[in-house]
C-alpha cells in the first residue's frame, strides 16, 4: 500500500525519515550483535582448538551450555516482565535434587513434584501482579525457599539420576549433535511464540506498558502468570539436563545461574526495560557467556586471570552495543540529533 | 462544520444523577447530559473540574456512587462497574499514551484488534489500521515494521486515536476522545476531525474533551461546560466564543485569559550588550537567523519538521566545551551564552517522580546552592521559596510531585529550568495537554524571563498560542521557511508557510 499524499516533502529528509534497512542487523539489531558475538567465539575456538569442531568435539563443547541456555531462556521471560528473577539457580537445584533423589525411588510423586513447582512459579507471577510486590524481593526471597527444599530433600550432595534422563541427555543422533538439535528447536520454539504469535506480542507488551495492555482489554495477571509459567517450565528443563550430565544430585549446583543468566540475556540484547527481549539473542549471549570460559581455557590463560577476562570480555560486549545503538541512532535521525 | 449530522431526536446516551466521591472531595457532583446518535459533543473545564472522573463512570471503569447510565435504550447503574467498555460498544482514547514501547506498529494493532487472528494476524491487524491511519491521517508516515519507541509522540497518538476505530467484536457506537490531538500539529488535527465528522454521518457517536478551546468550537455540535464537579451550562458550539467558553468555565484565582495588543506584542528587544547571540544558519537558503537577548521566538510549523531538532542542537552547541565559538559540529548554529532544556516529554525525561516537587525544582541548580561540594539546605529552601510565588502551585514544595496534575508538573520543571539563570531557555510544547489558566501563566512566566533579559526559544504544535512570540520561525523539511513577526504570526499565516511550495495534493489532507 502506498500513501496518496506526502505531507513530508522537500530537499533534506524529515528527522524521522526512515534510514534503517542501511544499518547493520537493520529493525531487528538486537539479536545481531550477541549472534556475531557467538559466531566469532566459535570462529575463534575452532582456530585455536581445531578438534573441537568435530562431532565430539561440538558435543563437549556445547552439551555444558545447553542447561545454562534454558536457564538464560528462563530468565529471559522474567526480564521480560519487566522484573528480574534471582531464584532461578536454587530453583534449578531443586529440580536436580528432586531429579536425583525422589525420581529414582518415587515416580509419580517425583512427576507431579515437577510439575508442582511449574505451577508455583506462575502463583508467583501471579502474587507479584495482584500484590504489586517488587519481583527482586520476591524472587529473592523464594531462592531461599527453593534451596531450604532441596537441602530438606537432599541435605549432602549425591543420589543417583534415574538411568533414562542420563542417556536422554547424552542422546547422539547421526551427524549433528543432540545438543545442537536440541537448542536449535528449543530456540525456534520459544522465538515462534514471542515474536510469530498474537500472545506472544501481548505477553512483551505487558512488560512494557501493562497499563496499556490492560486498557486493551487483556488480563495484566494472567499475562504475568503465564510469562513465570514459562519460565518455571524452562526452569525445570534446565535442571533435568543438568541432572541428566551430574549424574548426581546437589542443592547448590546451579547458584551461578542467576547472574549468568541475568548477563546473558542483557548481552543477548535484552533490557530491563520490560518487553524489550530477543530469544535468538538471549540463546547467542548464554552461547558467548559460556564459550568465553572455555575459550580461555584453550588459550591457556593463566586460571587466576579467567574470571577477570571473562568479565572484561563481557562488558566489551556491552560497550559495543551502546556504540552500534549510538550509531544507529545517528544515522537514522540524518545526524541531527 | 459545526453540526454532527444525523438524527438528532434519537437519543444515543444519556446520563443522569452522576456523582462520584473521592475521600472529601466531591468529583463529580450530579452531572446529567445526553447525546444523540451520530453527533460530537464536548465537555469543557479546567484540570481537576471532573471531566475525566464523569467519562470513567460513562464508560464503566470506574463505580459512581449515584446516577445512571443509558446507552442505546439499555439503562444501567452507575454504581456497578463494567469490566469490558468495548462489549458495550465504547472505544475510549485516552490522554496519557498507552502504547507499549518495545512493540512494532503491526504487534500493536494487534493487541487491539481481537479480530486478526491465524498466522497472517499482523498483517491483518496493520491492513485494518493502515486503513483508518489513511483515512484519519493522510500522509502519516507510519511503517509497520517500526518499533513504537521510535515513533514521535504524535505519531503514536495517531495510532491510537486510528486504534480506538479499528472495527471489533463489538461495531463502536460511542467514542470517548481525551485530549485526543495534544501533541498533533494543526493539519492532522483537522484531518481528524474531518474523520469523526466522517463517521459520525454514518451514526458513530463522540465525546471530545480537550483545552484546546477553539477545536471544540469549530468542530463539536455542543459543549458542556464543567465546573467544580458540577456540569454549569451547556452551550451550541456555533455561537461559542473562547472568551464565552472561558468565562463560563470560571477562571477562579487564575488570571483572566487577556489577548495581548500588538503594542505588547512589539516590544523592541533589548539592545546593545546583548549576552545571547544565537545564529541559526539555513544551507538552502542561505538565510541567517540571529536571536537576542529578551527575546521570544517560537518554532512553528508542521509538527516533526525539523523544530525538536533545532532545539536541541541549540542546546548542545551552548554546551559545547571545544574552543572558539560554540557551536555543533554538523550544525551551522552558533550560540553565545548558557542554555536551560526544558524536555518535551515530561514523564520519560523531565520529573524525577520519587521526589518532590522542591527536590525536583532545584536538581538543576545543585553547584550553585552548594560549598565545597555539600549541599546547602538553606540555599536550598531560598531558591525554592523564591520561585514558590511565581508558579502559583496549590500545596506546598514538600508534596511529592507525582501528586500533581501535568500542568503543574510542567510548571515546576520551567522553574527547574529557569532558575539556572541561563542566557538561553529552550523549551519543547510546554503547553501539551495543559489547560487554558495553566497556559496563561506558562506565557507569563515566559514573558518574565524574557523581560529579564533571557531569550527564550519554544516549540508549539499549537499555532494559535505561537503569537505570544516576539517572532516565530516556520519550520517545513527541516528548513526555515518564513519568519513572521509575533502580530502576523496568526494560525493561518502559520499554516499557509508550513505549506508553501508544498504539492498541491496537500490541499486534500486537509
Amino acid at each position: 500500500m502506498t500513501q496518496s499524499v506526502k505531507v513530508r516533502s522537500g530537499t533534506v529528509p524529515p528527522p524521522t525519515a526512515p534510514k534503517r534497512l542501511s544499518v547493520p542487523g537493520g529493525t531487528l539489531g538486537s539479536w545481531f550483535l550477541p549472534v556475531v558475538a557467538a559466531v566469532i567465539m566459535f570462529v575463534v575456538i575452532f582456530a585455536v582448538a581445531p578438534a573441537a569442531s568435530s562431532y565430539l568435539g561440538l558435543s563437549l563443547l556445547l552439551s555444558s551450555l545447553l542447561p545454562l541456555v534454558l536457564a538464560c531462556l528462563a530468565q529471559m521471560f522474567v526480564i521480560a516482565a519487566g522484573d528480574v528473577d534471582l531464584g532461578i539457580g536454587s530453583f534449578v537445584g531443586l529440580v536436580n535434587v528432586t531429579v536425583a533423589a525422589i525420581l529414582p525411588t518415587h515416580t509419580l510423586p517425583g512427576i507431579l513434584l515437577l510439575i508442582g513447582l511449574v505451577v508455583a512459579y506462575a502463583l508467583m507471577g501471579m502474587l507479584i501482579a495482584v500484590r504489586r510486590l517488587p519481583s527482586i524481593i520476591v524472587t529473592l526471597g523464594m531462592s531461599f525457599v527453593w534451596l531450604g527444599l532441596a537441602i530438606l530433600i537432599l541435605p549432602t550432595p549425591g543420589g543417583t539420576v534415574p538411568e533414562g534422563i542420563v542417556s536422554f541427555v547424552d542422546w547422539s543422533p547421526p551427524l549433528v549433535p543432540g545438543t545442537i538439535v536440541a537448542i536449535v528447536v528449543v530456540t525456534v520454539v520459544v522465538a515462534l511464540f514471542l515474536n510469530r504469535t498474537r500472545y506472544g506480542a501481548v505477553l512483551r507488551g505487558s512488560g512494557s506498558n501493562p497499563e496499556g495492555i490492560r486498557r486493551a482489554g487483556w488480563s495484566v495477571v494472567r499475562t504475568k502468570m503465564a510469562l513465570y509459567g514459562i519460565a518455571g517450565l524452562l526452569g525445570v528443563l534446565s535442571g533435568i539436563v543438568l541432572s541428566g550430565q551430574a549424574a548426581s544430585g546437589d542443592p547448590n549446583i546451579a547458584t551461578s545461574y542467576v547472574l549468568l543468566s541475568i548477563a546473558g540475556v542483557i548481552v543477548g540484547g535484552g533490557s530491563f526495560r520490560g518487553g524489550d527481549i530477543s530469544p535468538v539473542g538471549t540463546v547467542a549471549g548464554a552461547l558467548v557467556i559460556g564459550l568465553i570460559a572455555t575459550l580461555l581455557q584453550f588459550l591457556d590463560v593463566p586460571s587466576s586471570y579467567q574470571v577477570g577476562t571473562q568479565g572484561l570480555v563481557l562488558v566489551l560486549i556491552l560497550v559495543l552495543r551502546a556504540g552500534v545503538t549510538w550509531w544507529r541512532r545517528r544515522v537514522e535521525t540524518g545526524g541531527l540529533a | 462544520m459545526t453540526t454532527g449530522g444525523g438524527d438528532m431526536s434519537e437519543t444515543l446516551l444519556s446520563v443522569e444523577g452522576v456523582t462520584k466521591r473521592f475521600g472529601s472531595t466531591l468529583a463529580v457532583d450530579d452531572a446529567a447530559f445526553r447525546l444523540a446518535r451520530g453527533e460530537l459533543i464536548g465537555i469543557a473545564g479546567h484540570n481537576g473540574a471532573g471531566k475525566s472522573t464523569v467519562l470513567n463512570v460513562v464508560t464503566g471503569r470506574l463505580a459512581g456512587d449515584a446516577g445512571t447510565v443509558t446507552l442505546d435504550g439499555t439503562t444501567r447503574d452507575a454504581t456497578v462497574p463494567v469490566a469490558s467498555a468495548d462489549a458495550l460498544g465504547i472505544r475510549i482514547v485516552f490522554q496519557e499514551l498507552s502504547l507499549c514501547p518495545a512493540l512494532r506498529v503491526d504487534e500493536t494493532a494487534a493487541v487491539f484488534d481481537r479480530s486478526a487472528r491465524g498466522t497472517s494476524w499482523r498483517t491483518a491487524a496493520w491492513n485494518h489500521l493502515q486503513t483508518v491511519l489513511d483515512e484519519m491521517f493522510p500522509g502519516h508516515g507510519i511503517r509497520r515494521q517500526q518499533q513504537i519507541r521510535d515513533l514521535s509522540i504524535a505519531r503514536r497518538q495517531m495510532i491510537e486515536c486510528a486504534a480506538a476505530m479499528l472495527p471489533g467484536e463489538v461495531p463502536a457506537k460511542l467514542v470517548i476522545l481525551d485530549e485526543p490531538t495534544s501533541s498533533l500539529d494543526a493539519s492532522s488535527t483537522e484531518s481528524f476531525y474531518a474523520y469523526l465528522h466522517r463517521r459520525a454521518a454514518e451514526g458513530l457517536s463522540a465525546i471530545v474533551t480537550t483545552h484546546r478551546l477553539h477545536e471544540m468550537i469549530d468542530n463539536l455540535s455542543r459543549l458542556y461546560i464543567m465546573r467544580d464537579g458540577r456540569i454549569v451550562s451547556e452551550e451550541v458550539a456555533a455561537t461559542s466564543t473562547k472568551e464565552s467558553l472561558v468565562a463560563a468555565m470560571g477562571i477562579g484565582g487564575h488570571e483572566a485569559a487577556r489577548e495581548r495588543t500588538v503594542s505588547d506584542v512589539e516590544r523592541p528587544p533589548v539592545p546593545g550588550d546583548a549576552p545571547v547571540r544565537v545564529h541559526i544558519g539555513d544551507r538552502a537558503t542561505g538565510a541567517e537567523i540571529e536571536l537576542r537577548a529578551g527575546e521570544i521566538i517560537g518554532l512553528g510549523g508542521l509538527e516533526g519538521h525539523g523544530q525538536v531538532a533545532v532545539l536541541e542542537a541549540l542546546a548542545k552547541a551552548a554546551r559545547s566545551r571545544l574552543p572558539g565559538p560554540k557551536r555543533t559540529l554538523r550544525q551551522d548554529v552558533t550560540v553565545d551564552g548558557t542554555v536551560a532544556y526544558v524536555s518535551g516529554d515530561r514523564g520519560d525525561r523531565g520529573i524525577f517522580r520519587y521526589w518532590d516537587v522542591g527536590q525536583n525544582v532545584t536538581i538543576a541548580n545543585l553547584k550553585r546552592l552548594s560549598t565545597a561540594g555539600f549541599l546547602s539546605r538553606g540555599a536550598e529552601r531560598r531558591l525554592v521559596d523564591g520561585w514558590w510565588p511565581k508558579l502559583g502551585i496549590k500545596g506546598g514544595p514538600e508534596d511529592p510531585i507525582v501528586s500533581l496534575s501535568g500542568g503543574t508538573q510542567q510548571k515546576a520543571l520551567m522553574a527547574r529550568a529557569m532558575a539556572e539563570d541561563s542566557d538561553l531557555l529552550l523549551l519543547e510544547d510546554p503547553t501539551r495537554g495543559v489547560d487554558q489558566s495553566t497556559k496563561e501563566d506558562v506565557y507569563a512566566l515566559l514573558r518574565r524571563q524574557a523581560a529579564e533579559g533571557q531569550c527564550v526559544v519554544w516549540y508549539s504544535t499549537e499555532n494559535e498560542e505561537l503569537r505570544h512570540c516576539d517572532r516565530v520561525l516556520v519550520f517545513r523539511s527541516n528548513e526555515i521557511v518564513a519568519v513572521l513577526a509575533g502580530s502576523e504570526a496568526t494560525e493561518d499565516a502559520i499554516l499557509s508557510s508550513s505549506f508553501a511550495g508544498a504539492p498541491s495534493s496537500l490541499s486534500g489532507a486537509s
